[in-house]
C-alpha cells in the first residue's frame, strides 16, 4: 500500500512538472519548471528501482540543463540590453 | 492565445489517441513482473559469467558496449559544435574581471561543497562495476562540480580551473582510448569491443574485465564535455554582458 502511494505521488509530480514545461510561456518559469520535472523524475527512477538512471537524470535534467538554458537566457537578455533594446 | 483550429485539432487527435494509450496501458504487467528473456540472460551475462555486480554497468559498458561507443561520438559530435558555435567567445578581447563577488557564506560553501562533489563524482567513475554509477554519471557529477565553482566563486575562478585545454585532452583520451579499447579486442583476433582481460572477483574494483577501463575512459570524456561544454557557454554570457557581439 505504502509503495504505491509513493509511486502516485511521483508519477503525479512528473506529470505535472512535464505539463508544467510545456504549458509554460515565460522561458525563466519554464527553466525552473524543467528542473523540477528532472528532479521529479529523478525521484521516480529511484523509486522504481533505477538509481543508475536516476544519478543520470538529476545530474542532467536537474542540473546541467537547466544551468545552460538560464545561461542561454541571460546572455542573450544581456546582448540586447547592450545593443539598448529593450525588452 | 491558442487558435482555435489547433485546439479542434488537438481535440480530435486526442479523441482517438488517449483511449487508444489507455487501452495499451491497461494491459502492461505490473512493476517488477518481467517476462522477457534478454534481461534475464543480460543478469546472467553480466553478473555469473563477467563478475560486475552492477547488472547496468555490464550491459553499458560490455554486452552493448558498442552502442555506448555510439552514444560517446554523439556527445562528443554535440561538444565540438558548442565549441564550433561559440568560438568568437575565445577571440574575443579579454575583458577585465569584475566579479559581483559572492558572499563569504556561498563561497565557503563552494569551498566545501565543489571538492566533495568531484570526489564523488570520481567514486561513482570508479565503482561503476560494483554500485550504482558508472562514467557517464561520474563525468556529468564532476562536470556540474565545475558549474558549481561559477556559482559560489565568479567567473575567474571557475575559468582558473575550467582550462579549456586540459578538458579538451581529457575528452579527446576519453573518447580515443575507448575507440583503441575496441581496436585491441579485434588486434587480439577477437570481436570488435569482447571483453577479454579477466573477470577478477566480484565486487572487487577491479573485476568484469575491461568495464572499469571503459568507465574511467566514458568518464574522462564526460568530465572534458561538460566542462568545455559549460566553458564556452559562460565565456559568451560573460563577452554578452560585457557589451561584446555574438
Amino acid at each position: 500500500m505504502m509503495p504505491d502511494l509513493l509511486l502516485g505521488l511521483l508519477f503525479v509530480m512528473a506529470a505535472a512538472g512535464g505539463a508544467a514545461v510545456a504549458l509554460n510561456r515565460k522561458p525563466h518559469s519554464q527553466v525552473y519548471a524543467m528542473a523540477f520535472y528532472g528532479t521529479a523524475l529523478s525521484l521516480l527512477f529511484l523509486a522504481l528501482q533505477g538509481p543508475d538512471v536516476a544519478l543520470s537524470e538529476i545530474v542532467v535534467g536537474g542540473a546541467a540543463v537547466p544551468a545552460l538554458f538560464l545561461i542561454t537566457i541571460r546572455a542573450e537578455r544581456a546582448l540586447r540590453r547592450g545593443r539598448g533594446e529593450h525588452q | 492565445m491558442i487558435g482555435r483550429g489547433r485546439f479542434v485539432g488537438f481535440a480530435a487527435t486526442a479523441a482517438v489517441a488517449v483511449p487508444l494509450l489507455a487501452a495499451a496501458g491497461s494491459g502492461l504487467p505490473g512493476f517488477g513482473d518481467y517476462r522477457g528473456p534478454y534481461g534475464d540472460l543480460a543478469d546472467i551475462a553480466g553478473v555469473t559469467l563477467r563478475h560486475a555486480t552492477n547488472a547496468v554497468t555490464a550491459l553499458v559498458f560490455d554486452l552493448r558496449a558498442f552502442d555506448t561507443l555510439g552514444e560517446e561520438f554523439i556527445l562528443f559530435a554535440a561538444v565540438s559544435a558548442v565549441t564550433l558555435l561559440l568560438r568568437d567567445a575565445e577571440t574575443g578581447p579579454d575583458v577585465p574581471d569584475h566579479p559581483r563577488r559572492r558572499g563569504d557564506a556561498v563561497r565557503l560553501f563552494g569551498r566545501i561543497f565543489v571538492p566533495l562533489l568531484a570526489l564523488f563524482g570520481i567514486t561513482l567513475a570508479l565503482h561503476g562495476q560494483v554500485t550504482p554509477g558508472g562514467g557517464f554519471q561520474g563525468g556529468a557529477t564532476i562536470g556540474t562540480a565545475l558549474l558549481l565553482i561559477w556559482l559560489t566563486d565568479g567567473h575567474a575562478a571557475f575559468a582558473r580551473i575550467a582550462r579549456e585545454q586540459p578538458l579538451e585532452i581529457m575528452e579527446v583520451v576519453g573518447v580515443g582510448g575507448y575507440a583503441l579499447v575496441g581496436l585491441s579486442s579485434l588486434a587480439a583476433g577477437a570481436p570488435f569491443l569482447a571483453n577479454l582481460l579477466p573477470a577478477g572477483t566480484p565486487g572487487d574494483i577491479l573485476s568484469a574485465g575491461q568495464v572499469p577501463v571503459i568507465s574511467v575512459l566514458v568518464g574522462l570524456a564526460v568530465t572534458g564535455g561538460f566542462g568545455v561544454m559549460f566553458r564556452k557557454f559562460l565565456d559568451a554570457l560573460r563577452r554578452g554582458i560585457h557589451g561584446g557581439e555574438p
